[in-house]
């Protein structure tokens, strides 16, 4: 049927693009009811143990992808690059709302293709905009393009990505992306920040979640199993499932995960709130300290693998330095209420008088007693001269004088006094204790 | 172009659930000014005679082009009152006159591109057609009818449908 008419009378009811973002909206409604629900049921035992048994069987998997991705690799001659292959993945998972299943393949096709890093991950890069931008799915835009980079340009052709025949035979590979770049550049991170993009971010962040928590039940289960392994995978699920405790440092992790979401801030403030009361923090940071540990485990250096914690030597240096530390602590104090005690402010005084040698050494002698230093008192009292007496010369109103001549004046003094009769109160009986002195 | 109407959709039902009357007086009116444009425009197509021999319909043809048939040129021309589809711009037509077929097409159409193309001079040089209108609404058939017209189906709908609306908003009142 031709497609000639003439519109008499026609009504606007709205383009598909407003349809879209409607029926995107309705989509992400859902999701997030989803989530609601999925979180009110994850205290049931029986929602625990299907999404126990749908987490280990993604951990699984996602093991499985990143091994073949990590061989792959390997056998293209870029071994070296697998960490920084799969840590680029997991970038582009987030930013633009692709699952890791997805990736990988396509990345795994571009290495073989190119064999090199750069040459992969440009033209992944270039294959998601392509993908965003013709709603051709990725695997088939990879498979175009690695074929193209091959020689091959007629699945290029076929995709209908605006480069004519007569291009595609004449101009080179890299004159073809770069065109390829210009025309469909930005169109993945445009459609990563529609409400599309945002369903579909959630559903990574989903899936992540039960990849993470498979793997800790995975972890789980070969710590129950004394076999170490997990053959008896759904029998141990059912006796795990009673155990929630494995389960909230899931739920914790998907928590983190949630407050990535833009708008999802409050429902993971209030989540995260929850997980960070009682028990359910003890024993996610028992689960946490477990996986950091294993993490830190796969790198070859004995530092990061945390190994050294293990030294007795260094456990020695810490405790020694612990204790140095409050012995440092406990100086500090002692010096502080030294300003406070009467007998050591006497003492101190008494040495900035002018004294004898041996009078100053019992001084220093009793100061070193008070102050609990043995060494010093043991110093000074082997320079004390035992039969010395012990006179003190000290400031009596401007006059100096010896401790015995202060105490005979006192005495004499006392009794003129006495004898002059009426100038003092002291009685006579008194006068004879005091002739006594 | 085509007058643009807001609510006539929705007239439509409420005619139909309210008014069913009204519901099969409106299409009828709508089509009395259309009627007259295809009528014309059906007057315009050339008969097996006058067209090419080369592009006439025959028993045995095997190529793809498709070849010419009066009758069936002349059914392809015809009008709609029901809503179309909404097109990329998000519109509805309310009524349409239509040349459908493939052959009524491209007679309707040839020579907007390329005027001195060898088909369209000889087809010029038998038939005496003549294309008017501009732009996107030029041809030799249906398009010539409808610039011939005036605008006077396009005012004649627009009347019907606002005239079922004041019936319509008169009874519910």
């Amino acid at each position: 049927m031709s497609n000639l008419f003439i519109s008499i009378a026609a009504e606007f009811t709205g383009k598909k693009a407003f349809k879209q973002a409607e029926t995107s909206t309705e989509k992400l409604t859902k999701s997030v009811k989803n989530v609601a629900k999925a979180f009110g049921a994850a205290y049931s035992t029986t929602a625990v143990v299907n999404f126990g048994k749908a987490s280990v069987m993604a951990a699984a998997n996602d093991q499985r992808a990143q091994q073949q991705l990590a061989l792959a690799l390997k056998n293209v001659g870029l071994g070296r690059d697998a960490a920084t292959s799969e840590s680029y993945i997991q970038r582009l998972q987030t930013e633009f709302g692709i699952v890791d299943d997805k990736l990988r393949p396509a990345y795994q096709r571009l290495a073989v293709a190119t064999h090199s890093t750069y040459e992969s991950q440009k033209l992944l890069n270039l294959a998601l905009d392509i993908s965003a931008s013709t709603g051709k799915d990725l695997d088939s835009v990879t498979s175009a393009l690695s074929k193209a980079y091959l020689g091959s340009n007629t699945a290029l052709s076929k995709l209908g990505v605006g480069i004519s025949k007569a291009d595609l035979k004449t101009k080179s590979f890299d004159e073809v992306t770069t065109q390829l770049a210009a025309t469909f550049k930005g169109a993945a991170t445009e459609s990563a920040n529609t409400f599309a993009g945002s369903v579909a971010k959630l559903g990574v962040a989903s899936q992540n979640v039960k990849e993470i928590i498979g793997v800790g039940l995975i972890d789980a289960l070969k710590t129950i199993s004394k076999d170490k392994s997990i053959s008896n995978l759904a029998a141990d699920m059912e006796k795990l499932a009673t155990n929630t405790a494995d389960v909230i440092r899931g739920i914790g992790i998907m928590i983190a995960e949630i407050q990535k979401i833009p708008g999802m801030g409050v429902v993971g403030k209030v989540l995260g709130t929850l997980n960070k009361i009682g028990p359910y923090s003890m024993l996610a940071d028992l689960g946490a300290e477990a996986r950091r540990k294993a993490e830190v485990a796969k790198q070859k250096n004995p530092i990061q693998s945390g190994t050294y914690l293990n030294n007795p030597i260094t456990k020695n240096t810490t405790a020694i330095t612990k204790l140095t530390a409050a012995q440092v602590a406990q100086t500090k104090i002692a010096k502080a209420a030294a300003m406070f005690d009467l007998k050591k402010i006497s003492i101190a005084a008494a040495l900035k008088g002018n004294i004898s040698p041996d009078a100053k050494n019992r001084l220093l002698a009793m100061q070193a007693i008070e102050n609990g230093n043995a060494d010093l008192a043991a110093k000074y009292s082997a320079k004390i001269n035992p039969n010395a007496s012990m006179n003190v010369n000290v400031h009596v109103a401007g006059s100096v004088t010896s401790a015995t001549d202060l105490v005979s004046t006192v005495r004499k003094g006392l009794l003129d006094a006495n004898v002059a009769g009426q100038q003092t109160n002291i009685r006579r009986t008194d006068t004879t204790a005091l002739r006594a002195i | 172009m085509p007058v643009t109407v807001k609510g006539g959709l929705d007239l439509r039902k409420a005619l139909r659930n309210y008014a069913p009357d009204l519901s099969k007086e409106m299409p009828k009116e709508i089509a009395s000014f259309l009627k007259p444009v295809v009528k014309a425009a059906r007057g315009y197509l050339p008969s097996d005679s006058q067209i090419l021999s080369g592009w006439r319909d025959r028993p045995n043809a095997m190529g793809k082009f498709p070849l010419y048939s009066y009758k069936a040129a002349r059914s392809g021309i015809t009008y709609k009152t029901t809503p179309s589809k909404p097109n990329r711009e998000g519109f509805r037509s309310l009524a349409t006159i239509l040349n459908k077929t493939a052959a009524g097409a491209i007679y309707e159409t040839a020579g907007r591109k390329n005027p001195n193309s060898t088909f369209v001079r000889n087809l010029n040089g038998k038939v005496v057609g003549q294309m008017k209108g501009k732009g996107k609404m030029e041809g030799r058939a249906m398009f010539r009818a409808f610039e011939e017209d005036h605008g006077k189906a396009t005012d004649g709908v627009r009347k019907a449908i606002e005239k079922a609306n004041k019936r319509f908003q008169a009874r519910i009142k």
